[in-house]
């Protein structure tokens, strides 16, 4: 740590109680980026937990006065992805204990919550009223809610997605200057309590007016503006599931019949997981479950659940399971309880649970080098046969990687991940992992992946593709965070 | 008008041909929906451009940016243009026509994305999707306006919100001419490997957020010569005949079984607002919008003095005060059974009634029943007490020919988008609308009340048409995630009280916004409305004003819509 910088993080006490700024070289050292593959980070030099809002912008302001980088945290260990890796002296600032949920409007379908508040904490308090929502297959434990949303992760409720921002409705967002604004309907005039009181519920995302300034701030890993309360759309939850596996060998059996299910939007969760990442997430620590699994699958399988809700729930089951089974007769397959060593009903509650403190991605290994792009579903073959043949290029095992498939905004694009679990001392050595992400990752993008979430190698290779859209970025950072304190670095912005 | 210099460096990138700045052509351009309402002086003329030039392609767009950044002329699109803010906004700006830029560019069916220039219609791009089981969002100011427009620069509120969404959410690529000449194309298009129109976001943070927002830059941040276009699934008539003519278009054939288009009464707006909520919730609804009492006898007539003896008859403010149409599509006959099922049931839960369509009442007939259902409160309390007797009227025996209008109508209305704002101009020449917060069914709901009272002391002086003072028009979107109405009032553009009312209610309707948290206005963008609601808002308008310095330097695109530099200054 430099002695400038221990200067300027020491004057912090001036600013925020001993209890909200941390030294501890032992809490720091959670917040390290617990990846082997990725380098370049640096640890933070101390934590901020600022108490509330108003201490979080007194933090922005010192930060610009002082030239201090921020980096924002939301969920808690272990940080996986490298959303918060900074290279530069950074102090982290932890939202992860902002825990408040402080509506729950059934008759809008839609919540309000801060940053800490988690995937079970939040399921749980709409349980009582009867409501979901939309969420990544198995978040780990810690994960936080407006993390994730904030980073446009993908979740499994297909046709719930209706563009690229939801589930985020209305955000209160501190800008890199200090500024605070609220975006969407809680944008205004008048008090979120007013609001409520004429009927709003900050449901709708844009505005206002002629801003959208959650879409700049969603995906910016941090870079253009620190959220501290989203309201999150809901769901109804369903009352009646009957979910259902449809199993192929080569994966074009099952892009047909997934495309002519989401159209009409018939079903509710929906995704397609390889058998070795089925295996993965269904794993949970039993022994031999991992390999009795995998062994006991076609090669891909798609989950499709069905669902009543309050109205007719038993009736809207029936016709859709009808309606179902049509489609998969009419592409050959068929839709089972289960498959193998795989019941549907397990997987969907895996998938719409949170999972363990690490990420089922990790859970087996220790470790997992994951690529992650857009596409549409129609071009998926066609990455799996590219990945294959940079894996045997790498001469990297062709059998233990695993893929999943997660069709989003109603089937208009699809979240293709590659997983390649591995251990610390395992076959692989870190530098062949690393060059082959740095080669895997600008062969699919030539190819037409679209890295829109970049990490890792992606990261650079993303922003390098369209040129200018990264100098309109770099204008635009510099309004929204004009002296760059906020993760400094990050795209290179 | 320009300099012949100018005019010679504009005709070297599109063409002579394509450079006009003759005054009389200049004046067509002058003259918008509104214009006496945005005129502080009440004129129905709007500044007449310097020149309009017509560009074929995208490179042409961009050169003539180019070519503004260097000297003092703004450029302001035009893709099929309807109200003011399609005008130049003084003397020395080019209006951009797009028109020559009408080509559709891709169609997707199986990811169901749309890629489409400036000047593609709804309507025709509608007739296409119709034969592949596509369809598209279209605005409620009818079929006829651009896709792109609406999508990237313009509002987005239309009839088909339950299942089609918002203009704005539903845009997955765009091709940007920013206003130094610049060509952005954004997300997943924009990495020059053919990756497909499939995402606008990204990568990591999405320029979306300073595309457009709620209300579109209207212009003012350059041009969009490309728009991909989230599509969604029709499983209506591939394709429809017609007979008749003007005004009576009718389907020549009967709509498929899966395909039902209802009327429905509610006797209180809560019962209203209860009903969108639970439509939306169980998925049923693929278009709706809360027709006012007045617009649906408007509807039931043809000429103005056969819809003063039928509003007059009271019986459309006693049956049609809270009154939802909708249509309701299944994907298969199963669905569609489910769906009217628990349509059924949300009827008999809030007190709504299926008015029967098996035909138009006449005018006339309409005239004679007045008298009769003048001393009863609810001419439909039969029907909401006993809901069988809704089943038992729509199977009464109707010809082909008595069930056709009906139908007809509400088939233009709600999925053809036929018949829509147009409509609205026939009792009194001019419309006007105000309020228009986007967030919830209630909310929206609560805006119809608001504006029918604001609109009811001008409507007691006789200077806006009476309508009964709720015109509340909107609808849910997402299955009623969201809703949306706007407050529209009738008035005549020849008196000028009228007009002046006209202003004051919107006037009123803004400071309602900022008093009673209504959300932001339909109007609530451009110099004037901003620096008056930014202040309310975050101060949103000095975010607009820093964008509008940082992407357009030397003011190359028409500010006035969107925000002006000095507006940075004032602050």
């Amino acid at each position: 740590m430099s002695k400038v910088f221990r200067e300027i993080t020491g004057s912090l006490r001036e600013l925020l109680s001993d209890r909200e700024v941390v030294f501890d070289p032992g809490v720091i050292s959670s917040y390290r980026v617990s990846n082997p593959i990725i380098q370049n980070g640096r640890l933070p030099g101390c934590v901020v937990k600022p108490g509330e809002v108003s201490r979080l912008q007194a933090l922005v302001g010192f930060a610009n006065e002082k030239g201090l980088g921020l980096v924002p945290v939301s969920s808690g260990a272990p940080h996986g992805k490298g959303g918060t890796l900074c290279a530069q002296e950074h102090a982290i600032v932890d939202l992860s204990h902002w825990k408040k949920i402080d509506l729950i409007d059934r008759r809008n379908r839609v919540c309000r919550i801060e940053p800490g508040v988690t995937y079970g904490e939040l399921l749980a308090a709409l349980k009582p009223q009867g409501m979901t929502v939309s969420m990544p297959l198995a978040p780990r434990s810690e994960k936080s809610v407006l993390a994730a949303v904030m980073d446009r992760e993908p979740t499994t409720w297909p046709n719930k997605q209706w563009d690229a921002c939801d589930p985020v409705g209305s955000t209160e967002v501190v800008f890199g200057t200090g500024d605070l604004f609220r975006t969407g309907a809680a944008g205004g005039p008048g008090s979120i309590e007013k609001q409520r009181s004429s009927g709003g519920a900050q449901k709708a995302p844009m505005g206002p007016s002629q801003t959208d300034f959650h879409r700049l701030v969603q995906g910016a890993q941090g870079s253009i503006g620190i959220v501290n309360w989203i309201t999150i759309r809901c769901e109804v939850m369903p009352t009646r599931q009957e979910p259902r596996l449809v199993g192929a060998e080569p994966i074009e059996e099952l892009i047909p019949f997934v495309y002519q299910v989401q159209r009409p939007w018939l079903g509710e969760h929906s995704f397609i997981l390889d058998r070795n990442a089925a295996a993965l997430l269904m794993d949970q620590g039993r022994p031999g479950a991992f390999d009795r699994i995998r062994g006991s699958l076609p090669r891909f399988v798609c989950l499709q659940n069905i669902a009543g809700f309050e109205r007719r729930p038993q009736e809207r089951v029936a016709y859709q399971m009808q309606d179902l089974e049509a489609r998969a007769a009419n592409n050959g397959l068929s839709l089972c309880e289960s498959l193998g060593q795989l019941r549907a009903r397990d997987l969907l509650a895996a998938a719409t649970a949170p999972g363990g403190e690490r990420d089922w991605r990790r859970g087996r290994t220790g470790n997992c080098l994951s690529l992650f792009f857009l596409t549409t579903l129609d071009r998926a073959p066609g990455f799996i046969e590219t990945f294959e043949e940079l894996l045997r290029k790498h001469q990297l095992s062709r059998t233990d990687y695993g893929i999943y498939l997660q069709p989003l905004v109603q089937n208009h694009c699809c979240h293709v991940e590659f997983l390649f679990p591995f251990e610390s001392d395992g076959a692989q050595s870190l530098d062949q992992l690393r060059g082959f992400e740095a080669e895997a990752v600008p062969a699919l993008a030539e190819q037409g992946a679209f890295f829109s979430r970049p990490y890792g190698a992606a990261a650079q290779e993303a922003f390098t593709r369209n040129q200018l859209n990264l100098r309109v970025l770099r204008k635009v950072k510099k309004i929204f965070d004009p002296h760059g304190v906020l993760n400094p670095g990050k795209f290179g912005l | 008008m320009l300099t012949q210099n100018e005019k010679k460096a504009l005709a070297d990138i599109v063409g002579p041909e394509w450079v006009c700045d003759e005054p009389v052509m200049m004046d067509t351009y002058a003259y918008y929906m509104n214009p006496e309402i945005l005129n502080k002086d009440g004129s129905l003329w709007l500044p007449r451009p310097a020149a309009v030039v017509m560009p074929a392609r995208t490179a042409e767009v961009s050169a003539v940016l180019r070519y503004c950044n260097g000297v003092d002329l703004m450029v302001k699109p035009l893709s099929t243009g309807f109200h003011c803010v399609a005008a130049a906004s003084r003397d020395r700006v080019i209006v951009m026509d797009l028109k020559r830029m009408d080509k559709i560019i891709e169609i997707d069916v199986k990811n169901q994305i749309a890629v489409v220039e400036p000047y593609v219609k709804a309507i025709h791009l509608q007739t296409l999707l119709w034969k592949e089981g596509l369809n598209l969002h279209v605005i409620s100011c009818g079929g006829n306006h651009s896709v792109l427009a609406s999508a990237t620069s313009a509002w987005g509120t239309g009839l088909d919100g339950p299942s089609m969404s918002y203009s704005g959410r539903n845009l997955l690529g765009v091709e940007w001419v920013l206003p130094t000449g610049d060509v952005l194309t954004l997300g997943s298009a924009g990495q020059g490997t053919g990756a497909g129109w499939f995402s606008a976001d990204g990568p990591g943070p999405s320029l979306r957020g300073i595309l457009r927002g709620y209300m579109g830059a209207f212009g003012g941040l350059g041009v969009f010569t490309k728009a991909a276009i989230k599509l969604y699934p029709w499983d209506g008539p591939r394709e429809i005949k017609t007979e008749g003519c003007s005004p009576h278009y009718l389907l020549a054939e009967e709509l498929p079984k899966n395909l039902g288009l209802f009327a429905l009464s509610f006797r209180s707006a809560k019962a209203l607002a209860d009903a969108g909520y639970k439509l939306g919730e169980a998925e049923i609804t693929y278009a709706d919008f809360r027709l006012p009492a007045f617009m649906t006898a408007l509807g039931s007539t043809d000429e103005n003095l056969e819809l003063k003896r039928v509003w007059e008859t009271g019986i459309f403010q006693k049956v049609a005060q809270y009154h939802l149409i909708a249509a309701v599509i299944g994907c298969s006959q199963r669905e569609y059974d489910w769906k009217l099922k628990a349509l059924k049931e949300i009827l008999k839960e809030t007190g709504g009634v299926r008015l029967p369509l098996n035909e138009m009442p006449s005018p006339r007939f309409l005239e004679k029943l007045g008298p009769i259902l003048k001393f009863i409160d609810d001419p439909l309390f039969l029907l909401r007490k006993f809901p069988f007797l809704q089943d038992l009227l729509h199977k009464l025996p109707a010809s082909k020919t008595a069930r056709q209008r009906p139908q007809s109508e509400l088939f233009w209305v709600l999925l053809r988008h036929a018949t829509n704002t147009q409509g609205n101009f026939r009792p009194s020449q001019a419309m006007f609308t105000s309020l228009g917060g986007f967030d919830t069914w209630d909310l929206g709901l609560k805006q119809a009340e608001v504006i029918s009272k604001k609109k009811r002391k001008y409507i007691e002086q006789g200077l806006l048409l009476d309508d009964g003072g709720d015109l509340g028009c909107g609808g849910t979107f997402e299955h009623a995630h969201m809703g949306y109405l706007e407050g529209i009032g009738l008035y005549s553009s020849q008196d000028p009280r009228s007009v002046m009312a006209a202003g004051k209610v919107i006037d009123e309707a803004v400071d309602a916004c900022v008093e009673e948290a209504l959300g932001i206005p339909i109007a609530g963008f451009g110099k004037e409305m901003n620096a008056r609601l930014g202040p309310h808002c975050g101060d949103y308008h000095r975010w607009l004003a820093k964008i509008k310095k940082a992407l357009d330097p030397n003011l190359a695109s028409d500010p006035f819509f969107y925000a002006e530099p000095e507006v940075e200054e004032s602050s």
